[in-house]
């Protein structure tokens, strides 16, 4: 059995962490919004849902106790708290503006509330409202757990993952594909690579050049 | 005749003159403000309505100015008049009394009084340096007592530092010290610059305390200076021969290390042409041979911190929750900062061309590292190609320099043309 020092460090409170280990848990925020058409105010143009969920449509309660949405200060009361899964909340408005997706971890995690951020889109790049074309904006990330506590890492590796509760806007989401991301960052690293092999014969050769021009004057 | 008439206006018998401008209603009379310019009034008019009177108030600035026409006549002093008088120059040592204008005001009294009040006013221009003198007692304790130099010598030398504010060019030329040798403007100075600095160093108690003042920083060197106008005059006096045999011995110098470097670099080369030509012949074949591109795992493992510093190297995050895509977009955004100028443009450009320019979609560990890692590539590449452009721009200079030399002129006619 390794020493307990080598797999476990302390934490602020006490708390027994593993040292070096991570857990990764993605998460996509997203909002749609869709236009009112003929039932469209001045103040009220659009009803938009800003929501929490995951990537894979997994249930993340086994992480996430609640998740607050802080919106613009015209809202009455701008928090809003959501402990149950699906993360959604629907408002009414006509402006777009940066949500704040607060995330609270569960307390054997003992971390402090991560904030990310949303901008909430109502409009398309063409400008054009469509009532029944919703506008939907998602944005991926990761929550990275860097050392995360014993009790929850022993907690994360015998758990079995599930189905997150359906949305019903589920239909609107979109897809994430990562591995054809990575593979095209590595595509292009590979040709600027080619093209400074390239550079790097260039400057070789004038170096060359530059100490033989020296050597022409006078003689 | 008629057409004529008709082009004067003038009305054909029996038609009537054509409409006047009596149906034409007249502009509404503006009322000209008091101490408004005629000039400027006639610019106004009332279809853009400038309320005249409102313009009057930013140029009324003073009490009791009325406005533009009527200037600050009434200076408080009264009318300027000048007199003709008597002055001294505090600066002068002999009491003399010369005359001139000076500028006076004739109150409504009839009292007048100069402009300027106050001491001459070229005095303050009259700066003296300050010299140290001793008394008895230092000159018993501090002063050490140099063979050659007697207190009254010593002090003569004071006397005419003082007259001449230690221009020592005229004082070496005045210097008449009976009993003396010829001093030189060294000998003058050594001594001058020996007894300021003891007084100096005797007066603090320390040589700490004015470590900072010149005269302790740096103590004259007789030496030195002679050495340093020895070498003047003879750089004055080299005929145009000498020169050029001197820049000679400088070319050929030139050469043999330009030889010498030459060798290196065919050294170099010679080793170098036969790596690169394996490396092109094989990048015909495949992008991977040419180089290896430093691959990210999207796995976490353990140990390893998961997060990414600039040089795509892993660290570790400052908190325990991070969000991986945040900290990789500030990260990325904090270098493009960094760019300045041309290269800001550049680093841009560049990625935009390789369709990079957005941050990536999905910013999983493999996809964030793979994204620093290739906007460091890109701002070395740039930086790469930046080098080898001013270097081709500096071998062409030189090829442009050769050519013009290696044509009919010798160095020194081309120093004749230009005006040397």
């Amino acid at each position: 059995m390794a020493a307990d020092e080598e797999k476990y460090i302390l934490g602020k409170q006490g708390e027994r962490r593993m040292k070096g280990r991570t857990i990764t848990v993605p998460v996509v925020t997203g909002t749609c919004a869709f236009y009112l058409g003929k039932k469209a105010s001045e103040y009220q143009s659009h009803r938009w849902t800003v929501y929490l969920r995951s990537p894979s449509g997994e249930d993340l309660q086994h992480v996430i106790k609640k998740v607050t949405f802080v919106l613009h200060e015209s809202f009455t009361n701008p928090k809003r708290d959501v402990e149950v899964p699906p993360y959604e909340l629907t408002e009414v408005g006509w402006g777009e503006f940066d949500i704040i997706v607060t995330v609270h971890f569960r307390e054997d995690i003992r971390e402090a509330p991560l904030e990310l951020y949303h901008r909430l889109k109502l409009y398309d790049d063409t400008g054009a409202a469509n009532p029944k074309k919703p506008v939907v904006q998602e944005v991926y990330d990761e929550i990275v757990l860097w050392q995360p506590t014993e009790d929850f890492f022993n907690r994360y590796a015998t758990h079995t993952a599930r189905a997150a509760p359906p949305s019903q806007l589920a239909q609107f989401y979109t897809a994430f594909n990562p591995e054809a991301e990575y593979q095209r960052i590595q595509r292009a690293r590979q040709r600027l690579a080619q093209i400074r092999a390239n550079v790097e014969n260039t400057a070789a050769q004038l170096e060359a050049q530059e100490a033989a021009g020296a050597g022409w004057a006078g003689s | 005749m008629g057409d004529v008439k008709d082009i004067l206006g003038v009305p054909r018998e029996g038609l009537a003159p054509p409409p006047s401008k009596s149906k034409k209603k007249d502009e509404p009379k503006l009322v000209k403000p008091k101490g408004m310019s005629r000039e400027a009034f006639a610019l106004l008019s009332a279809s853009h309505p400038l309320m005249p009177s409102q313009l009057m108030d930013d140029i009324r600035k003073k009490e009791g100015v009325a406005g533009l026409k009527e200037k600050a006549r009434r200076d408080p002093r009264g009318v300027v008049t000048f007199q003709w008088r008597k002055f001294s120059n505090p600066a002068r040592g002999d009491g003399l009394e010369l005359e001139h204008w000076v500028k006076c005001y004739r109150d409504a009294q009839g009292r007048v009084t100069p402009a300027d009040t106050g001491e001459y006013s070229f005095a303050k221009y009259n700066k003296k340096p300050p010299i140290m003198r001793y008394n008895d007692e230092e000159w018993k304790n501090l002063i050490k007592k140099e063979p050659g130099w007697s207190r009254e010598e010593t002090d003569y030398l004071l006397d005419m530092c003082q007259r001449f504010e230690l221009r020592f060019v005229a004082i070496a030329d005045r210097y008449e010290f009976p009993g003396a040798p010829e001093r030189s403007i060294e000998d003058l100075k050594a001594r001058y610059y020996g007894v300021a600095r003891q007084l100096l160093v005797g007066r603090e108690g320390g040589p700490e305390s004015v470590a900072n003042n010149l005269l302790v920083r740096h103590p004259f060197n007789a030496q030195h200076e002679k050495e340093r106008k020895r070498g003047l005059e003879l750089l004055m006096q080299r005929s145009r021969e000498q020169d050029e045999a001197e820049n000679e011995i400088l070319q050929q110098a030139a050469q043999i290390e330009a030889k010498r470097k030459a060798e290196a670099a065919a050294r170099k080369a010679a080793a170098g042409p036969a790596a690169a030509a394996a490396a092109g012949g094989s990048s015909q074949q495949g992008p991977a041979a040419a180089r290896e591109v430093q691959e990210f795992r999207a796995q976490e493992e353990p140990g390893v911190p998961p997060l990414f510093d600039e040089e795509a190297q892993p660290k570790a995050p400052d908190k325990g929750a991070v969000a991986r895509g945040q900290h990789a977009r500030e990260l990325v955004e904090a270098v493009a900062a960094r760019q300045q100028g041309k290269a800001a443009k550049a680093l841009e450009g560049a990625l935009a061309e390789i369709k990079m320019d957005q941050f990536p979609r999905c910013p999983t560990r493999a996809v964030c590292g793979a994204y620093i890692a290739l906007q460091r590539e890109v701002i070395e590449l740039l930086e790469l190609k930046r080098n080898v452009q001013a270097k081709q721009h500096m071998l062409a200079g030189m090829k442009r320099a050769k050519r013009e030399e290696d044509g009919d002129e010798t160095p020194s006619q081309k120093r004749q043309r230009m005006g040397k």
